[in-house]
């Protein structure tokens, strides 16, 4: 049975690859167990041979059996050509895929690209033609809310909400998510546009040229804009540890987590850190950093750290004037818990904590030895890539896509697409919810990918005993 | 030549014969039996397989001729099974 995974580099894939080099390895597996029964069937055959069966004077039938056994074997031959041919066919076809997604993902993002310079050069003029409409539009329907009385007012705003709650699987449809990530990326093309730069120039300095412009420098303006209207100000924070356990409290596994492990120990509010320090015979104390996704979804800052101003910073990246709050209040928690650039350190982080963990990897400052994003936007990040870094992202997921893709790192991404059932629930993302990725990471875990196990493999320590796991919650100090 | 005509050495190795071939007949029988097991899992693997692509087609002739051949097997192992069972049942049948 398939799991339905796609694992591969940084493009998406149309097909599930996972599924293919999984069915590769059993066919190698069947493989193996056919010549078993060729070798049991030869000793079957073998047991009765020439010299008794002449002594004998064996009967005809006998005869008949020794060639019916010949007829078996060679049948068994070739059903092992067969077993032979499906493995490394599977296996092949599994990488021609991958190259294909990854040669028309860089065909339709350029053309996205023009597409979105086209729009921005034009963008005056649609203003131009637009706006009278546009405000008479708004006007009529902002003057009917205030004419209207409260009750009347608040049943159309109610309906009005219904409306999105019904429409939201739109929002969870893998080709709304594509066309997201198609925009993000293309942002700086329309920026270009609209400055009138050249289109040579821009598609140079572009994220599909020298990358010079990108979803990073496109956050940055927007945070400039934003700032510009008092919204997404960064703040000072202050960070302190809520709660530190013993091993024998906390209940705590020798060696490191598995993938699922991983998902249950990413911290729920009101704290967004934890820190688990671990000792190795010989070797100086190793860590697992744990960090949440957002919480606070306001424009304007409040006392939430991990709010929409630290996704866009740290969206921003070094185009950034200031680190996220979110990321700062990582380093200091890393910092006062004993971690220094030698620590050696494994970062796993969901949603905005993903794309803070790969921020921290990238920065040069720690000794990371692995890397763990679910549902992350870490697409402009570019992460070393000797560290071995896993990603995991829901096809109809949206927040992933707000990172593009992944330029300048190389995880092994692994995909999937969810059922009609899991993405059944409340939520407006149902997608992005945690419980979903824990089902991912389980299947995860599962996997017999042989890329899946090989990296699994370097992401584990199991010489390690843990020591102490802490909490910490941070606070941004003035709005 | 007839059972008449064989000598006791013939008789102690007609009777040597017989014990192999019941002990063929029986490890045949349960080769018979994983080779069936080994054609069901083949057949489910195809019809559990839930990619789709453009090698596809060329996996599905594969796995239907791997299935084949897994058939083959398992009739060749019947005829066998049933050639030494005549086999035994001719020896049975010669006079002591």
């Amino acid at each position: 049975m398939t799991d339905g995974l796609t694992i591969g580099g940084p493009r998406s894939s149309g097909v599930t690859t996972a599924s293919l080099f999984g069915e590769a390895v059993r066919c190698r597996a069947f493989d193996a167990e056919l010549a078993l029964f060729q070798q049991r069937i030869r000793t079957v055959d073998f047991s009765i041979g020439p010299g008794i069966i002449a002594a004998a004077d064996a009967p005809q039938s006998i005869l008949v059996a020794e060639s019916a056994l010949q007829d078996a074997l060679l049948a068994l031959h070739r059903a092992r050509g067969c077993a032979q041919n499906l493995s490394v066919g599977l296996a092949r076809a599994a990488a021609g895929y991958e190259i294909a997604d990854t040669l028309v993902g860089g065909a339709v993002q350029e053309a996205a690209a023009r597409f979105a310079w086209v729009l921005g050069w034009a963008l005056p003029l649609a203003v131009a033609v637009t706006t009278p409409g546009l405000l008479l539009v708004g006007g009529s329907i902002a003057g009917s809310l205030l004419v209207m009385d409260e009750p009347t007012r608040g049943r159309v705003l109610s309906r009005l909400g219904e409306w999105v709650r019904q429409n939201r699987s739109v929002l969870s449809d893998p080709r709304t998510v594509e066309l997201v990530r198609l925009g993000v990326m293309s942002a700086d093309d329309f920026g270009a546009g609209v400055a009138k730069v050249p289109p040579e120039l821009a598609h140079l300095l572009g994220d599909e040229g020298l990358g010079v412009l990108g979803v990073d420098t496109s956050a940055a303006a927007v945070g400039v804009l934003a700032g510009g209207a008092g919204l997404l100000r960064e703040t000072p924070i202050t960070v302190r540890p809520v709660s530190t356990t013993l091993p024998s409290s906390s209940r705590l596994p020798p060696g490191t987590p598995s993938i699922a492990e991983r998902i249950a120990r990413i911290p729920q509010q009101p704290e967004q850190i934890r820190i688990d320090r671990y000792s190795s015979p010989g070797q100086p104390d190793r860590f697992e950093v744990y960090l949440a996704g957002t919480a606070e979804l306001g424009l304007r800052s409040g006392e939430e750290p991990w709010d929409m101003t630290s996704n866009l910073a740290a969206l921003a990246g070094d185009s950034a004037p200031v680190p996220a709050a979110s990321e700062r209040a990582a380093e200091q928690a890393m910092r006062e818990a004993g971690i220094t650039a030698s620590t050696p350190v494994t970062l796993t982080g969901y949603s905005q904590g993903g794309l803070l963990a790969a921020r921290l990897a990238a920065s040069g400052h720690y000794a990371v030895d692995g890397l763990v994003t679910f549902g992350a936007p870490a697409g402009p990040v570019a992460v070393p890539h000797d560290i071995p870094y896993l990603a995991l992202e829901h096809r109809n997921d949206l927040v992933p896509a707000l990172g593009g893709v992944f330029e300048s790192s190389e995880p092994v991404i692994v995909r999937r697409s969810l059922s009609e059932q899991e993405l059944s629930g409340p939520a407006l993302l149902p997608a992005h919810e945690l419980s979903n990725y824990a089902t991912t990471a389980r299947l995860v875990d599962g996997s017999d990918d042989a890329r899946l196990t090989g990296l699994l493999a370097r992401l584990q320590h199991p010489e390690t005993a843990p020591l102490t796991s802490t909490l910490y919650r941070a606070e941004r100090s003035s709005g | 030549m007839t059972y008449s005509d064989l000598s006791s050495s013939d008789l102690s190795n007609r009777a040597a014969l017989r014990i192999l071939l019941q002990d063929q007949v029986a490890r045949l029988g349960a080769l018979r039996g994983e080779a069936g097991a080994l054609l069901e899992r083949s057949r489910r693997t195809i019809s559990e397989a839930e990619w789709h692509g453009p090698a596809r087609e060329a996996y599905e002739r594969l796995s239907h001729q791997l299935s084949f051949e897994l058939a083959t097997v398992a009739a060749a192992l019947d005829d066998a099974v049933d050639a030494s069972t005549r086999g035994i049942r001719t020896i049975e049948l010669a006079p002591p």
